[in-house]
């Protein structure tokens, strides 16, 4: 991936005094329209009371089957839902309420950037991938137009993009180029905190691994924080430090990943745990087990 | 062949197979008939073999003749001259109809997309409102403020035709805003108003063009309609709705006076809203 091309000044390695993230209470209600005339509303409590903290340079795990709230989590801390209750600090700002100004929204973008599912839907298609970096840049930084071209020609070495690939729609991409894209256009915003909602879920396992890798890197150069996002639990183990366990909205248990994933205590992590294929794996075992919370609930 | 002409061939090919992928041969067809005329209107005073108000005393209500190819009117005025020059307000008006209709129907469109709650509320409810006028119902009413003449009639119907374009505009909006690069952008920072004209906008552009083209033939129709009422052009100024409007022709039964300009209406109608109709169904399955 031409790593000896970096050097030290073209990775911007913030300093923050404190956590990266914050995050104390955090709640999600949707207000669900149903009954008759869709008159009658019935509240959906998406995420209840969730509170982690997360340090620069360490990476967090968000975990839980579908439905279970971590993109709920995610779309919070980057503004594009509003939080129901609690409160959301990034690089020490607060930012549980909606930015009220373009200065301040363009603020948080630099703080905290995100990465979606689908690559397919990702990118602006009438775009190319140079123009698409460009306007980043644009945005957030002050350079000249040179050191702009300069720049992105750097994000697209450090994602594994040669500076032909720049030049094209994203349509000329495969679906893990154009995740690369993704990475390159959050990465050059330089935010604190990286956002990877079920970012490497839709790629196949190759190019899933060429992605984490290139994760790691990122983290190790640029003491970034990430929230990685996943049903993958293998896939959490080797990006993240800490993880978090999400049932119904509900964090079920929380600490170190290797804990967790190597002896959890919540029966629902055992479960997660459980569900996945494994030599010797019985489906029949975790049906039982699926029986068994659900009577433990009852 | 050099290898200049080579490339530049192969350019203009690809041009048009880009074209035709989109509207297929009979779209081709009725797009190059609208170019004709365009072109057409545009040289009239150079190409018209006379004077459009020219009278031939002589040559009162003519057949085709080796001087008048199409014939002549009631009056001895030559029905090909004038069909050419009739042709520029014919397809100005509609033109000018679609054009402020547009102008006014994406900005009001991307408002109410974008802001959503309130804002499209009130943007949504303002469209249903115009909605309810008859576009002939507010030209008349333009006429009697204003007094006949091409612009009243023009902006009357520009006013109606703007909701098509913008309740169609705003659905493909609120469509499109929920992609999650339309949330990339957000997340960034970057302004509202930079996403809808640099991103949302140029992406439902395939709508709003499929909805302006079929929206042009229809304004076509009500200017020419209009004229033949007598409220947009005047004698002895000429569209092709004028001309239609020849009682002593038809009751002489010289129907050619009459029958060029309908059939110019008719097909360039035919043309603009095939093209549109292509154009939309290829936007439907492209969505698919």
């Amino acid at each position: 991936m031409g790593d000896a091309v970096h050097s030290a000044e073209t990775d911007h390695v913030r300093r923050l005094n404190g956590p990266a993230v914050e995050v104390a209470g955090l709640r999600k209600v949707f207000r669900v329209s149903g009954g008759v005339g869709g008159r009658r509303h019935r509240d959906f409590v998406a995420v209840e009371g969730a509170s982690f903290s997360l340090e620069q340079g360490h990476s967090l795990g968000i975990v839980g089957e579908s439905g279970s709230g971590k993109t709920t989590i995610a779309r919070m801390l980057v503004g594009i839902d509003t939080a129901s209750g609690g409160s959301i600090r990034v690089a020490g700002r607060d930012r549980s309420t909606p930015a009220k100004s373009t200065s301040e929204r363009r603020r948080r973008g630099s703080e905290m950037q995100i990465v979606f599912q689908d690559p397919y839907t990702s990118l602006d298609p009438r775009q190319s991938i140079n123009r698409c970096i460009n306007e980043v840049l644009k945005l957030h930084r002050t350079m000249t137009e040179n050191e702009r071209r300069q720049r992105i020609i750097e994000l697209l070495d450090q994602v594994g993009l040669t500076e032909h690939q720049g030049l094209v729609l994203p349509k000329n991409l495969s679906g893990g180029q154009r995740q690369r894209v993704a990475i390159a256009r959050a990465l050059a915003a330089e935010p604190a905190v990286l956002v990877l909602d079920e970012a490497v879920s839709a790629l196949d396992v190759s190019i899933q691994a060429q992605i984490i890798n290139l994760l790691n890197d990122i983290r190790e150069r640029t003491n970034m924080a990430y929230i990685f996002i996943s049903h993958n639990l293998a896939v959490v183990r080797q990006v993240t430090d800490q993880t978090l366990v999400l049932r119904k909205g509900v964090v079920v248990e929380q600490g170190d990943t290797e804990k967790i994933l190597d002896a959890p205590e919540n029966d629902y992590t055992k479960l997660l745990l459980a569900s996945v294929p494994e030599p010797g794996w019985k489906p029949r075992r975790v049906r039982a087990d699926a029986a068994l919370s659900r009577e433990s609930e009852i | 062949m050099s290898l200049l002409t080579n490339l530049t061939n192969r350019e203009d090919h690809h041009l048009l197979r880009k074209v035709h992928d989109r509207i297929g041969t009979g779209g081709m067809v009725a797009g190059g008939f609208m170019l004709f005329l365009i072109v057409a209107a545009t040289l009239a005073p150079l190409i018209s073999p006379m004077s459009p108000n020219a009278i031939d005393l002589l040559n009162v209500s003519s057949g085709s003749t080796w001087l008048h190819p199409l014939g002549t009117d009631n009056l001895g005025r030559d029905v090909l001259s004038r069909l050419l020059w009739g042709a520029r307000p014919s397809l100005l008006g509609p033109t000018l109809v679609i054009g402020v209709a547009t102008i006014i129907a994406v900005p009001l469109a991307a408002l109410a997309g974008w802001s959503g709650g309130v804002i499209d509320q009130i943007v949504s409810r303002f469209l249903d409102l115009v909605f309810a006028f008859p576009g002939i119902l507010l030209a008349i009413l333009a006429v009697t403020l204003y007094g006949p003449g091409l612009y009243p009639c023009s902006m009357a119907l520009a006013l109606s035709y703007m909701p098509w374009i913008a309740r169609v505009t705003r659905s493909e909006i609120l469509r499109e805003r929920n992609k999650p690069y339309i949330k990339a952008l957000e997340v960034q920072g970057l302004s509202g108003f930079a996403i809808c004209v640099r991103h949302l906008i140029p992406n439902v552009s395939a709508t709003i063009w499929s909805q302006v083209t079929i929206s042009f033939g229809y304004a076509l129709i009500d200017l020419a309609a209009l004229s033949f009422l007598g409220l947009n052009i005047l004698p002895p100024g000429s569209d092709w709705g004028v001309m239609t409007n020849n009682e002593n022709a038809i009751l002489q039964g010289d129907l050619n006076q009459v029958l060029y300009p309908c059939l110019l209406i008719i097909l360039s109608v035919t043309s603009v809203t095939y093209v549109g109709k292509r154009l939309s169904d290829e936007n439907t399955r492209l969505l698919k």
